[in-house]
């Protein structure tokens, strides 16, 4: 069986400044993978090498097995979406607006109405039909957060990247966003790549993790051989408890080792 | 508030579909659009006539159609007046459009490509270089005059030309950010107006007087020759920005990243507006003076009007534009008759309150 998203051996930096290591990973169709790690772990310059907007210093990433280099920036918007962490904010533009620029690379100078309809789908899968002509500004920052996962799902593409989509949400908002990339990833087999802090999210909502630490990967599977005690104070510094509460795996900081 | 009141749409359209709704937003803004484009063409025509003796809309009519038949059809008027009329008046109501409509529109994409509202033609440094070259021209001219007439106008492009060679090689050694542009821009533009203070300091009476009153921006003996260049100028930036309209739309509401993975070259794009906004506003100001305000608030009124999206908001800007321009040359013109204030100091008069009551009586979230 071949991989869906393979990330071969990429490295990142210079000299003395390496921010990533030989770092190589494969993901199946419809699997989703939690990218974790402490700040500067080099989490961030992953995704963004796995979104074409950096290029790797060494090694490759492979959809599909082909080399993402060679396609167009059009052809890859149509594979790969991106979640960003945040959006600015400079001019007002309303949650419809917003959403519809994720149809841009199926368009040509403007929307059709394909495009508008799915477009209204998603708003309504999302619960964001009462706010469709609502600036973003007038927002809550979990329906912003919503807006830009249906902008990413607008663009309809095999593999979705999200960058920190929970760390500025609520309890009720990070298992909302979480729950609807889970579904979407089933029913539609989206391969999803989450950066993510919560170590109980990225454990309860991942297929597999991948852990990194100083740019190097040092531990990838399932949560249970991914995130053992002792490799949590290795990594973080911190004495962590692991438990399992009906079924959702908690960890419950103690010290700072 | 949504986009649908900001048309002019009544509310209470819940029950519609969110992409029905859209739709018919739209065509609200196609609507406004196209009727403040007439009103524009007539506004052009009443200020025309204002003002010359017994000359109404229908005389001005005539002598045009009887230009554009080359004699053909008998206009019947007398010929002081149609002289008047078209080579004194005319040119001037259009040059006030053309300008208008040119700075506004380059205030439109510089705001989109820095996604910042503070940003205009004046505030990135052109019409500051445009001045001082101006200043040099007017200084240091006698005796070059070999470009004859258009020598002021000349120099005064070039100089706003390297200005923004200098902001766009700046921000193209830092990857284009949009900072990087401000930033720049902002402090060649204190640069600029140093070395014009500079030149100032040197000058004879006479000098000073047209240095001054270059600074100032005005319209007075302006003729179709500057018409026509600024006229074609914009007549060929507007369609290449309007082509992509909807990538400034990512690229203000979306933000670098996401604009790319969306599959548009930002790069590109940035350069394009760079070109084509530098080239519009530096031809307008070489011919009329330093213009400031039309630029910066030419896009928050068409924003505040018709909404952020580019694709009816540079139509629409550059109209809002125009009219400013109109308008203010117009009470100039009239204010103080037979003295006519440059049209440089009306339109912050005129501009000034019109953008304060927008503020304060429209949308709340606009500077948020």
């Amino acid at each position: 069986m071949s991989a869906h998203l393979s990330i071969e051996q990429v490295g990142f930096g210079y000299g003395a400044r390496q921010v990533l290591r030989d770092v190589s990973v494969e993901l199946a169709k419809g699997d989703i993978l939690g990218l974790i790690g402490p700040n500067g772990a080099g989490k961030s310059t992953l995704v963004r090498i796995v979104l074409g907007l950096a290029s790797p210093s060494s090694g490759r990433v492979l959809l599909d097995g082909k080399d993402m280099r060679g396609m167009t920036p059009k052809a890859r918007a149509r594979r790969i979406a991106y979640v960003p962490q945040s959006s600015p904010l400079s001019f007002p533009a309303t949650v419809f607006e917003t959403c519809l620029l994720g149809r841009t690379p199926h368009m040509g100078a403007s929307p059709s109405r394909k495009d508008l309809a799915v477009v209204e789908d998603l708003l309504g899968r999302l619960r964001l039909e009462d706010f469709a002509f609502r600036p973003m500004s007038e927002l809550s920052g979990g329906e912003r957060q919503r807006v830009m996962l249906a902008r990413a799902l607008a663009q309809e593409t095999d593999v979705l990247v999200l960058d920190e989509p929970t760390s500025a949400l609520d309890i009720g908002n990070q298992l909302f966003t979480l729950r609807v990339v889970a579904e979407i990833a089933r029913e539609r087999g989206v391969t999803a790549l989450v950066a993510i802090h919560d170590l109980s999210l990225a454990a309860r909502f991942s297929d597999s993790l991948l852990l990194l630490d100083k740019g190097a990967v040092v531990g990838h599977g399932d949560w249970q051989e991914t995130l053992t005690e002792a490799r949590v104070r290795d990594v973080y510094g911190v004495d962590v408890e692991i438990g399992i509460l009906r079924g959702v795996p908690v960890f419950a900081p103690h010290e700072l080792t | 508030m949504d986009i649908a009141t900001t048309a002019g749409l009544p509310n209470g359209h819940a029950a519609l579909g969110s992409a029905r709704r859209y739709r018919q937003a739209g065509r609200w803004r196609l609507a406004v659009i196209v009727l403040s484009a007439l009103a524009l063409f007539v506004l052009a025509g009443a200020v025309a006539v204002v003002g010359i003796s017994e000359t109404g809309l229908a005389t001005l009519l005539a002598i045009v159609v009887e230009k554009l038949s080359f004699g053909y059809v008998k206009a019947n008027a007398d010929p002081q007046q149609a002289r008047v009329l078209l080579y004194l008046r005319l040119p001037r109501v259009v040059m006030a459009m053309v300008a208008g409509g040119s700075l506004a529109f380059a205030g439109v994409l510089m705001q989109a490509i820095t996604r910042n509202p503070l940003v205009s033609p004046y505030t990135i440094g052109v019409s500051s270089a445009a001045a001082f070259g101006a200043s040099v021209a007017i200084m240091f001219g006698v005796g070059f005059s070999a470009a004859g007439l258009y020598f002021v106008p000349l120099t005064a492009f070039l100089f706003a030309l390297g200005c923004a060679v200098l902001v766009f090689s700046m921000a193209w050694l830092r990857g284009m950010g949009a900072q990087t542009m401000v930033l720049t821009g902002i402090a060649l533009m204190y640069l600029f107006s140093a070395m014009t203070a500079a030149v100032q300091f040197v000058a004879t009476q006479e000098q000073l007087a047209r240095v001054v009153h270059w600074t100032f921006g005005s319209l007075n003996g302006i003729g179709w020759d500057a018409v026509a260049v600024a006229g074609l100028a914009l007549l060929i930036a507007l369609p290449l920005a309007q082509a992509k309209a909807w990538q400034f739309n990512a690229l203000t509401s979306a933000g670098d990243d996401v604009s790319r993975s969306l599959g548009i070259n930002v790069a590109m794009l940035r350069g394009l507006a760079v070109v084509l906004s530098v080239v519009v506003s530096a031809v307008v100001i070489s011919f009329t003076g330093v213009i400031g305000f039309v630029g910066l608030i030419g896009p928050h009124v068409g924003r505040l009007i018709i909404g952020s999206d580019h694709r009816y908001l540079i139509p629409f800007a550059s109209i809002c534009g125009a009219a400013l321009l109109l308008l203010a040359d117009t009470l100039g013109r009239m204010a103080f008759s037979p003295t006519v204030i440059p049209v440089g100091i009306v339109v912050a008069f005129v501009g000034v309150p019109l953008f304060l009551h927008l503020i304060l009586s429209r949308r709340s979230e606009y500077f948020s």
